[in-house]
């Protein structure tokens, strides 16, 4: 498919962008590695007239630790880098592991975890795992700077927070607490490349079985990536049995309002929620962390 | 893909089929219709625009009356395409059934089965599905309150 002629705009400043998409408003689009803009323009479900990259823009691919002993994460890196870079590895393996899980290899090195959450898909890989994380994103736009948490940037069905002349810069992991054990479960019904038909993170701190923090992202399920609240509040101050564990995931499945498409009705998504919940949560008790 | 909403009008039946016999102000109520024009008898040209997170089509709709049973039911038909926006062509039918009510109120039922082609339908089928309960409901809302208005 031939896509429609766009005007391309390379910008080497953020808010040089900001400038060109605030000129422009909606018939502008940004692009970084192009993993999702691309096939939806020549699927022609996006038709901009300017392109607007931000790729030669110094230092947004950079993985650094931050001041609060997280990491603060380029809006250009690539999943590739995040899931190889050492640091995130020694980190937050459970980013390095959800983004070893995005798609195929070609996809894992063009694509970028900002433009994979300015996307705004459910099944991201990434995002289930930034919420257990309670990321942050910092979103640049030409009035100045601000931080919003994960959680209130998905805002629906491919929707999120960012304004139209905004540009996500980076994103903002904080240190996971001491003892915290982790885990990304994903079930694609064909193939392991396949987007997350669910997607759980799961973030826990326990001290025998009793647990002190929990932390749950779920991609795949609602119209956007969520956490999951009120699963969290019940798994937490209770000692994890099987059974505690299942009344959780009764409560994981009925707080998601599932979407349903060709891949599974809303029924089976809320099944596979409470399924999903139950073998991550167990599997953190008795195994500890682990992919 | 199949929604129905019912919803209960403080009107006498009278009022609300006549109300309805007023396609242009009927269409209004619809979120996102930009303009309803008349081509011929019961036929309509409507120009909607709906927008989901980044994705936006607007359609350039043929609207017909299909059916009237005087104060019990009407039914419509329409097809369109995309004339901005996201690719994609549009087939709908809405069925809509009047019951009056002891009170002296009328009872609304909207049955309506909503198809999406092309690119757009193939990956917006949660969307779509999604994106039409929200019509429909906001639909309703606002006829309830566009009649009520015009009775008092």
């Amino acid at each position: 498919m031939i896509l429609r002629p766009f005007e391309y705009v390379e910008c080497a400043r953020v808010h040089e962008a900001a400038d060109v998409l605030r000129q422009y408003g909606e018939r502008a689009r940004i692009i970084a590695g192009g993993t999702a803009m691309v096939p939806l323009m020549k699927h022609q479900l996006l038709r901009p007239d300017v392109l607007v990259s931000v790729l030669r823009v110094p230092g947004l691919a950079h993985i650094t630790r931050n001041g609060e002993g997280g990491l603060r994460i380029g809006a250009l890196a690539t999943h590739w880098d995040i899931s190889r870079s050492r640091v995130v590895r020694e980190q937050h393996p459970l980013l390095a592991y959800a983004c070893s899980r995005v798609g195929s290899p070609t996809i894992r090195s063009m694509g970028t975890l900002g433009g994979n959450l300015c996307y705004g898909e459910s099944a991201s890989d990434p995002s289930p795992a930034l919420l257990a994380l309670r990321a942050r994103v910092r979103l640049q736009g030409a009035d100045g700077e601000r931080i919003v948490p994960l959680e209130e940037f998905f805002t629906g069905f491919y929707a999120t927070a960012i304004a139209p002349d905004e540009v996500l810069t980076s994103v903002e992991v904080p240190p996971l607490p001491a003892g915290s054990r982790w885990k990304y479960l994903k079930w694609a019904p064909r193939a392991q490349e396949d987007k997350a038909l669910v997607g759980l993170a799961a973030v826990v701190v326990l001290e025998g079985r009793r647990c002190q923090m929990a932390r749950l992202g779920l991609g795949g399920v609602a119209t956007c990536p969520v956490v999951l609240r009120q699963a969290e509040r019940s798994l937490e101050g209770a000692d994890l049995h099987a059974r505690q564990i299942a009344e959780a995931a009764d409560m994981a499945a009925a707080e998601v309002e599932p979407v349903e498409d060709l891949q599974g009705s809303a029924d089976y998504r809320r099944d596979m929620v409470r399924v999903w919940f139950r073998r991550v949560v167990s599997e953190l008790v008795t195994q500890g962390q682990h992919p | 893909m199949q929604i129905q909403e019912t919803f209960t009008v403080d009107a006498p039946l009278e009022v609300v089929w006549g109300f309805f016999q007023e396609i242009e102000r009927v269409a209004r109520c619809v979120p996102g219709v930009e303009s309803v024009n008349a081509v011929a008898p019961d036929r309509y040209r409507v120009v909607v625009t709906q927008k989901v997170g980044f994705i936006s089509a607007t359609f350039e709709m043929t609207t017909q009356i299909d059916g009237k049973a005087p104060m019990q039911l009407m039914s419509y038909s329409s097809i369109g395409k995309s004339v901005k926006g996201a690719v994609g062509n549009l087939r709908s039918t809405a069925r809509v059934e009047f019951e009056a009510l002891l009170g002296g109120g009328t009872q609304v039922w909207l049955t309506s089965e909503v198809a999406v082609g092309g690119m757009l339908g193939a990956l917006g089928h949660k969307v779509i599905a999604t994106k039409s309960r929200e019509i429909t409901e906001t639909f309703a809302r606002a006829l309830r309150a566009e009649i009520q208005l015009a009775h008092q």
